[in-house]
């Protein structure tokens, strides 16, 4: 085990420097892809499994995605002179260097002064608070969370301890979303349903139409979307939850704008589609959020509704789940399809490529 | 040593060999498409290997359907995945190695 971990790290800290180091944009991507997986696999070793799929939906995909799409829409040179193996590699700026090392050795300095994984004597587990005799451990993990009968801790702290800073999260999702569409300038938000958000395509569609990915994806994005509603309805009893399942459904959508291309999906599953599901996300959430208030109890008490626990959290997962989904899926499609009057435009650009 | 370690084992190799094999592969050959037939069968016989190692070694029966999911997930996925990345590269005029190009000494 110690063998695994020495070599993930190594494998970490390897491509974290690439990935700075690198000047090729596309490589970095690429590179960045792999040290998300691998923190990812690091994650699950430190059992914490939630945290593992979140990193490997949302970092080595969604974030790889956007990245690309950012890079495509941007300019850049492409390296073309050598087309060997990290030909962009370029040495880093002396000056950078000493102001990383400033912040990083105190950093690494501080780390090895931590308690072991698990160890019963470290403060988290064995002080007690000023105030009474509840450590974090008891309160998190210990008798006082396991009196409120949620089988998932994780679930427990997202939905019950830090409510506040989960209905935050959801706030500033929505509100990302809703920036990059008033930047986009996506208007025909408010344009009536019958129209398509999207105009048909009049040039050749960049994207590689494949038969062999279509099937393949047609087959594999029924099981993807599924795996995605049971992550979120699983939440608050395994490992699981809103945030992650969300991300695996939008992921599923997707990876159908990938191999479809991003203009038909785009038609399909519009932005107003897209809105109204985040919207009813974070209006379930909020409902829930001052229902249990105006039934008596007090702002976020998830044990104030009369039904059981687990099943409160469970809509809140769901609410999670539609808002973090609907967020994703928008947020690759508008950055792929771009400002509304951008189709004109960018036909003739694509038209000039090779 | 009992015969179930050795399957392990054997399995373990097997993974191990195609692993290696596709990274020289990727390092030795010239252009993406040879690069991308190196990598496709080696991955997917190599993580098939291993998943197959892992099924035998834990042997329960949720260890074995979850191992065999993920085997019909390695081997949809990952030969779909390099099929689009080198149509996209043929349909971008990537060019293709040819014998000429190792004649003159071309780097392709």
């Amino acid at each position: 085990m110690i063998v695994l971990e020495l070599v993930l790290a190594g494998f970490l800290l390897l491509t974290a420097l690439l990935v700075a180091l690198l000047r090729d944009p596309i490589e970095a991507t690429a590179v960045f892809a792999a040290f998300s997986l691998g923190l990812a696999v690091v994650w699950v070793l430190l059992a914490a499994p939630d945290v593992a799929l979140t990193e490997a939906a949302v970092g080595a995909g969604v974030m790889v995605i956007l990245l690309l799409i950012a890079v495509a829409r941007t300019e850049w040179e492409p390296s073309t002179v050598d087309r060997g193996r990290l030909s962009s590699f370029q040495g880093p700026n002396p000056r950078a260097v000493i102001v990383i090392a400033a912040i990083s050795i105190p950093l690494v300095y501080t780390v090895t002064s931590f308690p072991d994984i698990g160890d019963p004597n470290a403060p988290a587990v064995s002080q007690v608070d000023p105030a009474g005799e509840s450590s974090p451990y008891h309160h998190y993990i210990g008798e006082t969370a396991q009196s409120l009968d949620l089988p998932n801790s994780v679930a427990l702290v997202l939905a019950v301890f830090r409510n506040l800073d989960t209905l935050g999260e959801v706030v500033v999702a929505f509100t990302a979303l809703i920036g990059v569409l008033i930047v986009l300038d996506r208007t025909r938000i408010t344009a009536p349903r019958d129209e398509p958000a999207v105009e048909e395509l009049d040039y050749p569609d960049p994207y590689v139409m494949s038969p062999v990915g279509t099937t393949a994806v047609r087959l594999v994005i029924p099981l993807v979307f599924v795996f995605g509603v049971y992550l979120t309805l699983h939440g608050a009893v395994l490992p699981g939850g809103g945030f992650q399942g969300g991300v695996v459904m939008g992921a599923s959508i997707i990876l159908m704008a990938l191999v479809f291309g991003h203009r038909p999906t785009g038609n399909w599953v519009d932005e107003r589609l897209l809105v109204w599901v985040i919207t009813i996300g974070v209006g379930l959430f909020l409902s829930i959020a001052v229902g249990s208030y105006l039934i008596g109890g007090s702002l976020f008490d998830v044990e104030a509704y009369p039904i059981d626990t687990v099943l409160v959290v469970d809509v809140l997962e769901v609410a999670i789940g539609l808002l973090v989904g609907g967020v994703v899926t928008a947020l690759v499609l508008v950055m792929a399809l771009g400002p509304t009057d951008d189709v004109s435009e960018s036909a003739e650009q694509r038209g000039d490529r090779p | 040593m009992s015969i179930e370690l050795w399957i392990v084992g054997l399995l373990a190799f097997g993974s191990l060999f195609f692993t290696v094999v596709g990274v020289v592969g990727l390092y030795r050959l010239p252009d993406i498409y040879t690069r991308a037939h190196a990598v496709t069968k080696a991955d997917t016989l190599g993580a098939g290997f291993a998943l197959v190692a892992v099924a035998v070694a834990i042997g329960s029966t949720s260890a074995v359907l979850k191992a065999a999911l993920l085997f019909a997930i390695v081997f949809v996925a990952n030969p779909t995945a390099v099929h689009l990345l080198v149509r996209a590269a043929y349909s971008r005029d990537v060019s293709v190695w040819t014998t000429t190009d190792h004649q003159q000494g071309e780097q392709p």
